[in-house]
């Protein structure tokens, strides 16, 4: 025989339960459109030597912890704004402090840094880490001497990086031959795709795949049009006024597409053809 | 020696009726479950990510064992006065401490191999059925087996200074407080000396820096009980370091448990 004391108390708990999933129910319903990290990314503001000391034997974990942190901001649905950078590029040197051999920090510099206008010698700076301690890999040193090359228009330091990765184990043939086009200060937007599509090659993770892929469909298209105005060139004697002139004077039927915009822009003067924005 | 050993199997018992190995099987099966579900979010050397966890989740349970058992069982034999029963046979406070000490490095040693045995489970699995994970560069059995020995040894580090300090202040949590502490001195001293040396970020006085330096020779380098780094990227690790770092941590332990014998030498159990 069940008492009235017992089903008194399954009848409080039955109403305990029913109000803790309704307030759940609730709670969820108003946190659903929030994305998974805050509107703006946040970085613990300390030194990464400081982090360094208090993070003990625990600082491949919290190097791991941080990069995470970054990757899934940069995932979420926001756009990010120039102080999002700062963080993140605090949280990356913080990371790369506590574990300057993680390649995975190196490979997301490289594909997110590197690309963005102003944060190219950050992106150096931060790829320096990884390239003093895997003394055995190619690729940081191979991203620092594109990076030189490609964004800073220093030849001689990309040249000087291009040889140093070259010479390691395991370093595809293809980078001493950039390594030597850049000696030669030709072949910008080829050397540019040769890259992304090494890059595309390790890529796992299908965000930035998609990234990598528009980058590499927009090169090309760079590539073709920068062929069409040398052709241009050659048959008239001057660079065209405007990339309409190629479709016009039956260089080209149509304007490659751009994935990261309407058009693609043209610098009259220095002839330079950009999917983004003249730089 | 026989007395030794039979206080240290007596610990050893009294650890398992404490239930520290049901905690220990909790934090390594945390730790497989974190292994299946973390490592799938990175891309490149999750092997790193792998090492990582385990040796994180070997950590917090060896460390766990030595703040609340080790020092839990010692206050509680020195309060409840079980200590004098023990000490009224033909059994020195020596071999008490030393027998102790003995029992409760059984305890962190079964707890260390449960979570390399799970842990290396967790990661075949991964292996076998995860696509992203893989192993790390240039694995070596011989490598981790050695970083494991390693974290065993700076766990015992900890624990003799445990000892030394329940012995010293007979009050669990203080003893607790400062055995932490000294944790944490001993994996960051290494570090504070190499930036203030460097002398690039931050700038201290002459007298501060030989202060520092000094400290080293007191308290335990942990830092250098840590291979993770070469078991997670491949690194080359010589017999030197490993044999003079072994023989260091031996030595650091034995030079405690005398300080610990010899504090409990003369101190009067009320």
């Amino acid at each position: 025989m069940i008492s009235r004391k017992t089903i008194f108390s399954f009848f409080i708990l039955g109403l305990i339960i029913a109000g803790l999933f309704f307030s759940n129910a609730h709670v969820k319903r108003y946190r659903a459109n929030i994305p998974a990290e805050n509107k703006r990314a946040e970085v613990l503001m300390v030194s990464p030597n400081l982090l360094k000391v208090i993070s003990g034997e625990f600082k491949g974990l919290w190097a791991d912890y941080l990069l995470l942190k970054a990757s899934v901001f940069l995932g979420g649905y926001y756009e990010a704004v120039p102080e999002d950078w700062d963080a993140i590029y605090l949280m990356f040197k913080q990371s790369l402090t506590l574990d300057p051999y993680f390649f995975q920090t190196c490979y997301y510099t490289q594909g997110l840094f590197s690309w963005r206008e102003g944060m190219h010698e950050r992106a150096i700076e931060l790829l320096k880490y990884p390239a003093k301690y895997r003394d055995w890999d190619w690729e940081p040193r191979f991203y620092i001497g594109f990076d030189y090359f490609y964004f800073l228009h220093n030849n001689l330091e990309g040249a000087r990086y291009m040889g140093e990765a070259a010479k390691l184990p395991d370093a595809p043939p293809i980078v001493a031959t950039l390594g030597a086009r850049l000696a030669q200060r030709e072949g910008k937007t080829e050397t540019a795709i040769a890259l992304l599509h090494l890059m595309y090659d390790r890529a796992k993770d299908e965000e930035l795949k998609k990234i990598l892929e528009g980058r590499i469909k927009a090169h090309s298209g760079i590539l073709s049009l920068e062929q069409a105005i040398f052709a241009y060139k050659e048959r008239y004697g001057k660079r065209p006024e405007s990339l309409q002139a190629l479709i016009d004077n039956g260089i080209i039927d149509r304007l490659p597409e751009n994935p990261f915009g309407d058009t693609y822009l043209y610098d009259v003067k220095s002839g330079r053809v950009f999917f983004d924005e003249i730089q | 020696m026989d007395k030794v050993w039979l206080i240290s199997l007596v610990t050893l018992k009294e650890g398992i009726r404490n239930r520290a190995l049901q905690g220990i099987l909790i934090i390594a099966l945390f730790s497989c479950v974190a292994y299946l579900t973390v490592i799938p979010l990175f891309a490149f050397d999750t092997g790193k990510v792998a090492v990582d966890l385990g040796f994180a989740s070997m950590t917090l349970a060896g460390l766990a064992i030595v703040i609340f058992l080790g020092i839990g069982l010692l206050t509680q034999d020195i309060h409840q006065r079980t200590v004098c029963m023990i000490l009224s046979r033909p059994v020195s406070r020596t071999q008490y401490v030393v027998g102790k000490f003995l029992g409760l490095s059984g305890i962190v040693l079964i707890g260390v191999l449960i979570i390399t045995f799970m842990g290396l489970l967790s990661s075949w699995a991964g292996i076998k059925y995860v696509s992203e994970m893989t192993l790390p560069r240039n694995f070596s059995w011989h490598v981790l087996g050695v970083g494991v020995l390693f974290n065993f040894l700076s766990l015992l580090i900890i624990m003799a200074i445990a000892f030394l300090f329940t012995v010293l202040t007979t009050n669990a949590y203080l003893s607790m407080l400062f055995t932490f502490g000294v944790y944490i001195i001993g994996q960051s001293l290494e570090t504070i000396v190499k930036v203030v040396t460097a002398g690039e970020f931050v700038r201290v006085g002459a007298l501060y820096t030989k202060i520092l330096k000094a400290l080293t020779w007191i308290f335990p380098n942990l830092r250098a009980f840590d291979l993770k780094v070469n078991i997670a990227y491949g690194l080359p690790l010589s017999l030197s370091y490993t044999s003079w770092t072994a023989v260091y941590g031996i030595f650091y332990i034995a030079i405690v448990i005398f300080l610990t014998a010899t504090v409990f030498r003369y101190q009067e159990i009320k």
